[in-house]
């Protein structure tokens, strides 16, 4: 799959919230754990609704996890 | 592996056990020129109890919050599902026209080769499906814990 121009820092909020692991970021936003590896890896983007979910797990806006690169 | 990926490597797993099968039966048949039995008799039972067997490894969650299909998993089910439709028309329509040139138009088959055939479409379908699946999951699918 392509490159999405969304950009993340999952990886660096994973590290900074207790070396949370990708599986628990999936449990956590209600995924599959490839899922969290793809839209880390910017393979894939992921819909509003799982977005929030993700920066929710985080405790953070999706502003801060996510930034659309033009 | 998530549970689509399963699914998919399943499907394709049954796909090459039959198609082994399918080929070695065909040699025994027209090249061998002996009713299929013996060693392929053996091989055929053991490969649909390997496959009952792994129908529990099908179920068996990641994690136990892991959901069956997320909304990727849904994508790419339905992109594949879209490459196995584009894939049964153009082996109905080749086929159609191979049989139309090779045998003529007035030509009949019989029953029992229609069904082998729609059997065989069906299973080449569901073999363009699983690896389209398994394609767009990439390696990245498999493992990347990082």
């Amino acid at each position: 799959m392509a490159k999405s121009k969304i950009k993340n820092n999952i990886r660096q909020f994973r590290f900074e919230n207790g070396q949370m692991t990708q599986a628990d970021l999936a449990d956590k936003a209600g995924v599959t754990r490839q899922t969290i590896i793809a839209i880390e890896a910017g393979q894939y983007s992921p819909s509003l609704e799982l977005a929030i979910k993700i920066a929710r797990a985080f405790g953070k806006k999706v502003d801060d996890v996510f930034e659309y690169e033009e | 592996m998530n549970r689509t990926q399963k699914g998919a490597w399943y499907s394709l797993a049954c796909f090459t056990i039959l198609l082994g099968l399918v080929v070695w039966w065909t040699v025994q048949l027209f090249v061998m020129k002996e009713r299929p039995g013996g060693v392929s008799r053996y091989i055929a039972m053991l490969g649909y109890l390997a496959v009952l067997a792994s129908g529990w490894w099908l179920r068996k969650k990641q994690s136990r919050h892991e959901p069956d299909a997320d909304e990727r998993d849904k994508m790419i089910k339905k992109k594949a599902l879209t490459a196995a439709t584009t894939s049964l028309v153009l082996i109905v329509a080749s086929l159609l026209l191979y049989m139309y040139i090779a045998l003529g138009p007035d030509y009949s088959i019989p029953v029992w080769a229609l069904v082998i055939l729609s059997f065989g479409i069906g299973y080449l379908v569901l073999a363009v499906y699983s690896v389209t699946v398994l394609f767009q999951y990439g390696r990245g699918g498999i493992d990347g814990e990082k």
